[in-house]
């Protein structure tokens, strides 16, 4: 019989998890080797017991994940690394650049995701398209929300409008529009109420 | 008798690996309905379950609305809210008319038992003290030590809840000059350019609390 595949999870939602964790355990071709939310932890268990696979959260805790895949490739070349809920292209896209073998969408029900786990272990690569937005984020339209996110870089209007390829101007009456829809003064206190309101990510 | 439990979210990730988990209980019966929380109240009730359970995962308002929509047609409706992000939800889910709000970092054991006493009609919400404690665990247990003082990091907090110097000058009871020298320090030892980054900063790397 073939080796079983080593899976490590990275997520802060323990109650889920230990859903998958359970799914992962009736499987005999699937072997989960352990679970941690705390960046420091998953690299020392990584270290002591090696694993096929990492599940890893979207935003995990204290650390940026596109940096946090460098890290672990150069350390595990081996390894492959699969975000789970990605939700943002930007996002998405650094973590492709990072060395990230795919992801695992939020809108990928349980019976989907051990086949993607197979593919994924045969070297193939998994980028399906984003899924859509939720309700709170359609209160702005997508390029709204793509100016949104350049501003909570703390980039100016001309350096949005040139990395967009629009006028100040533009970027100028978006950001009117957008503290108007979200009713709010400031460009900061927009980026805090998305954040609140769930149409960017926390911090 | 078993209890039908419906588990109503957006992510069919999280809410599918959630009901995984709660099928192991041999008395729950328990579906999952994963669309978008602005769908007709017919279509969420629909089975009538006995508890249905509302995931906030990544549109808490959207929940919160979707709650109210349902008691208002259904007022018998037994509704448990699933706090993802934010354990500090309790209250407000109470207020829109769900029976009660457990966090994501219970054990299923812990959501069975919340699950059995809600459909027998009680109010399950974390009171302050859990409250506490469950902040404690997230945020001050595992706070990571930073380059400021406590009173840079105090300054901080302020910018960060959008408080101007004059404001802060209030808060701290120090003179204008020295807030403003505060900013200079923390600006200078964190390497940025605004108050805002720094405060950002400051709340990425979890120095301050977020929000």
């Amino acid at each position: 019989m073939k080796t079983p595949i080593r899976i490590f999870v990275h997520h802060r939602h323990s109650l889920p998890i230990a859903g998958l964790i359970r799914q992962l355990e009736g499987d005999p071709r699937f072997r989960p080797i352990g679970v941690s939310d705390d960046a420091g932890e998953t690299l020392r268990m990584l270290v002591a017991q090696p694993a096929d696979i990492l599940l890893i959260e979207p935003r995990p805790r204290g650390v940026h994940l596109p940096e946090m895949i460098r890290k672990l490739k150069e350390k595990f070349p081996e390894l492959k690394i699969l975000p789970t809920e990605l939700d943002r292209e930007k996002h998405l896209r650094d973590c492709r650049a990072a060395g990230a073998s795919g992801y695992v969408p939020h809108n990928t029900p349980p019976v989907m995701v051990l086949p993607i786990l197979l593919r994924v272990h045969q070297g193939e690569e998994y980028w399906p398209k984003l899924p859509r937005a939720s309700a709170t984020r359609r209160i702005l339209t997508p390029r709204q929300i793509e100016i949104l996110e350049h501003v909570a870089e703390h980039e100016s209007n001309r350096e949005i409008g040139e990395k967009l390829g629009i006028s100040e101007l533009t970027v100028k009456t978006q950001m009117h529009e957008i503290q108007e829809k979200l009713a709010v003064e400031g460009r900061h206190r927009a980026v805090d109420c998305a954040r609140i309101l769930g149409i960017l990510p926390p911090l | 008798m078993s209890i039908h439990v419906k588990i109503v979210g957006t992510s069919e990730f999280i809410s599918g690996y959630l009901a995984v988990e709660l099928r192991r209980f041999k008395d729950l019966s328990v579906s999952t309905y994963c669309k978008n929380l602005t769908e007709p109240v017919e279509q969420i009730i629909e089975g009538s379950p006995d508890v249905l359970i509302l995931d906030m995962y990544q549109d808490g308002p959207a929940a919160l609305a979707l709650a109210d929509r349902v008691v208002e047609q259904v007022p018998e409706a037994k509704i448990l809210i699933l706090g993802i992000d934010d354990y500090h939800h309790g209250p407000s889910a109470v207020d829109a008319g769900a029976r009660g709000h457990v966090w994501i970092k219970k054990s299923a054991t812990e959501l069975r038992s919340i699950i059995e006493n809600i459909r027998q009609g009680q109010i399950v919400c974390p009171n302050e003290e859990e409250i506490r404690e469950m902040s404690k665990q997230v945020l001050e247990g595992r706070r990571p030590p930073s380059p400021l003082s406590k009173r840079h990091l105090r300054c901080l907090t302020l910018i960060a809840k959008g408080y101007t110097n004059k404001e802060i000058v209030r808060e701290l009871k120090c003179r204008p000059f020295t807030v403003k020298e505060h900013i200079r320090t923390i600006l200078k030892v964190l390497k940025v350019g605004s108050r805002y980054e720094a405060a950002d900063l400051a709340r990425k790397h979890r120095w301050i609390k977020a929000g």
